[in-house]
């Protein structure tokens, strides 16, 4: 996901600037330096969450089996390990920090872009109410069976994407609203939303489905399969390729509609498309995962304090970034208590609600 | 605050579990019991919950994902073949307590055992009371862990958790034994069993003293934010109210657990309300609380059972079907006797 930095800066952000400022060389220097960090942390926070678990197997042996599994057993340090160990690693442990990253970047990038459609820094896919709306959405495909084979993912989508027109609609369609609004309608999405869901639980009745539902509903990647994870991982990886083109539209809509318009960005059209592909993004994951929050408010901003908060690098780099902490912050739901297991969007949660407080003070200020 | 302590409890535990199951995996095979004491000829399959399970030879490293489960393979006499369980709800029985503590338990109290924590402990047979467990986020799916060559036995009572099961009831459990008996390779020991429990049975029924017009009971298992869960049709209760010619208030419910109501527990009006001894470490799990509760409550406080103290306690885990299941009848049997 190498992205070239050199083209970032004197498009949008200042139209008609000729060369290079020193701060703008500055911040494109480190904003390079942070794609390989960022890359490099996200190798080694794949192969180091895969070392940990709450079963115990050695490093050399962890390692070996990947190795083996992606065709490299030629250099494996360890021998073979049995059958069930290596399924430990291969089918149970590993895809679900694959599936932790791709669940990270879904939510991170879909934050980012939500901040930049709605105007508003304390947009967040689970704040707006779109997670929400994605859950009600897979609830209502798997007990209801609308439509008939509508798997869950589908019905998350569908969910996702009425609960994101719905916000837009609330907010105004065009206009710019104020941050407070923005949050406040998504606290309604989000509720009325989370009612439906309800209701469905409830009404269907039965009360297996609705003890899974509910910790699914509080956002976990226990279950992590591999048949489940590359669907996932492949419909986010596009997603984000697809948004990406969306760069600069979503840096021009810093300046409002007018401006956007005036620079040549037909912004219905991008908003439609946003709107369609954060659904997807969002959808792909809550159907993996339930809905985890605050990762969409927590990493852009991180990633705007640290690097070029220009899209074209924000995106990727708020993918990676996402990627890293959902894959930390699930190691520790499954190995802090073990073998209890904490929901990962209980700790996300508690992370993200301090970072809350915190963008809403910078804000004021 | 009273969360904190119990992550804390968990954690503790864990830590001791792990480092009483420290030195690795043991080497598979290494079970010093004797197989072949019986007559099972294998491979045989067996239709157990829908689906065929084809087992290759008597298990030597069993892993079961409740307490029951272990408390049947210990009476079973292949105790000594289990290297994990899980699920601890309830005080050890002293009779099975020198084998019972010798097995890993590979959860917290009251918790699943996880996929990962099943896999690590390499079984070649897992044994589950609860169809709930059988999940890709709990100790993993059957159908996975048949492709991964570990047979499993699912009991015929919970194939899927909370639906009424028709016609279940204690001779279903017999063969229950049977057939893990079967796969255990110890067949003798299945009957044994079996028989042991319907003498027990048939001996508490012979002292019963049936009354013409027939009392109203509620099997009351557990309560969540104000609702209670009974015992519905389909299940082991419901089979133990009509050997005793007793009248399940709920036996009309679609399964056999099911979340009721205070108001029609109260247009029900039970004769009897028997209380589900817990001790998972819910809330309102003992029968001391739960009759608390039904004291203070303005509703039920007025129920002419909880005036008049018709209150039967029975161990918790034994509304659950597994091997205390059979002691509830004589346990029923001389409470109702007594009771006037």
């Amino acid at each position: 996901m190498s992205m070239s930095a050199k083209r970032t800066v004197g498009r949008a952000g200042n139209p008609g600037t000729g060369g290079e400022s020193a701060p703008a060389r500055a911040r494109r220097a480190s904003t390079v330096a942070l794609f390989i960090v960022a890359a490099a942390a996200l190798l080694v926070s794949v192969v180091a969450a895969s070392l940990v678990g709450s079963a115990n197997v050695g490093p050399l042996d962890v390692v070996s089996t990947i190795l083996r599994h992606v065709g490299l057993g030629g250099i494996a340090p360890a021998p073979p390990l049995p059958k069930l160990l290596d399924a430990l690693i291969w089918e149970s442990r590993f895809p679900r920090v694959l599936l932790a990253a791709a669940v990270g970047t879904a939510l991170a990038v879909s934050g980012a872009v939500l901040q930049a459609v709605t105007r508003n820094s304390l947009a967040d896919p689970y704040l707006l109410g779109v997670s929400s709306g994605a859950s009600t959405g897979a609830v209502a495909a798997l007990l209801l069976g609308i439509g008939g084979s509508v798997s869950l993912s589908t019905g998350a989508f569908a969910g996702g994407l009425v609960s994101f027109a719905v916000l837009l609609v609330l907010l105004g369609g065009g206009r710019v609203a104020s941050p407070s609004r923005v949050v406040l309608t998504g606290v309604l999405v989000s509720q009325f939303f989370a009612a439906v869901t309800s209701v469905i639980l409830m009404v269907s009745g039965d009360a297996n489905s609705t003890r899974g539902f509910t910790y699914w509903l509080l956002g976990t990647l226990s279950g992590a399969r591999w048949e489940g994870v590359t669907v996932t991982a492949v419909v986010i990886l596009a997603g984000v390729v697809a948004i990406q083109f969306f760069a600069p539209a979503l840096d021009a809509f810093t300046f409002g509609w007018d401006s956007a318009t005036a620079l040549g960005i037909n912004v219905l059209a991008a908003r439609v498309w946003l709107m369609v592909l954060t659904s997807v993004v969002t959808a792909a994951a809550v159907a993996a995962s339930g809905a985890i929050g605050f990762i969409g408010l927590l990493v852009p901003h991180v990633v705007r304090v640290l690097a070029n908060p220009m899209h074209r690098s924000l995106l990727p780099l708020s993918a990676i970034a996402g990627a890293v902490f959902l894959i930390w912050v699930d190691t520790f739901a499954r190995t802090a208590f073990s073998p209890h297991e904490l929901p990962a969007g209980v700790i996300t949660a508690l992370l993200g609600a301090p970072a809350f407080a915190l963008v809403l003070k910078r804000l004021e200020s | 605050m009273k969360k904190t302590i119990n992550i804390m409890c968990v954690a503790v535990v864990a830590a001791a579990s792990l480092a009483g199951c420290a030195g690795g995996p043991a080497d598979p095979g290494a079970s010093k019991t004797a197989t072949g004491a019986g007559t099972t000829a294998y491979p045989f399959t067996l239709k157990n919950c829908g689906t065929d399970v084809t087992y290759q030879a008597a298990p030597q490293r069993v892993v079961t994902l409740n307490q029951t489960a272990a408390e049947i393979l210990i009476h079973l006499g292949v105790g000594d073949r289990i290297v994990g369980s899980g699920y601890e709800v309830y005080q050890v029985p002293d009779e099975i307590a020198g084998p019972y503590k010798k097995i890993p338990i590979l959860s917290g109290r009251g918790q699943e055992i996880k996929h990962e924590k099943l896999l690590e402990a390499q079984p070649d047979f897992v044994y589950s009371s609860f169809g709930s467990f059988f999940t890709a986020a709990s100790a993993g799916d059957r159908a996975e862990l048949h492709k991964l060559g570990v047979p499993t036995y699912l009991t015929e009572f919970d194939c899927t958790e909370h639906v009424s099961v028709p016609g279940a009831n204690f001779p279903m459990m017999y063969e229950e034994y049977r057939r893990l008996a079967k796969i255990f390779d110890v067949p003798a020991a299945g009957e044994k069993l079996a028989a042991e429990q319907q003498a027990m049975i048939d001996k508490a029924l012979a002292g019963y003293r049936k009354r013409d017009k027939p009392l109203k009971v509620m099997w009351f298992y557990s309560t969540y934010s104000g609702t209670p869960w009974a015992a519905g049709p389909g299940g082991l209760p419901q089979n133990i109210s009509d050997l005793l010619g007793i009248e399940n208030i709920f036996a009309d419910v679609s399964t056999k657990m099911a979340e009721v109501s205070w108001d029609t527990v109260a247009a029900r009006d039970p004769d009897v309300i028997i209380l589900a001894d817990l001790t998972r470490g819910e809330p309102n799990d003992t029968a001391r609380e739960k009759i608390d509760l039904l004291k203070k409550d303005p509703l039920t406080s007025k129920l002419g059972a909880v005036t008049a103290d018709r209150f039967i306690t029975v161990p918790g885990a034994q509304m659950d079907p597994g091997y205390g299941s059979a002691y509830l009848v004589p346990a029923l049997v001389e409470a109702l006797n007594k009771l006037r």
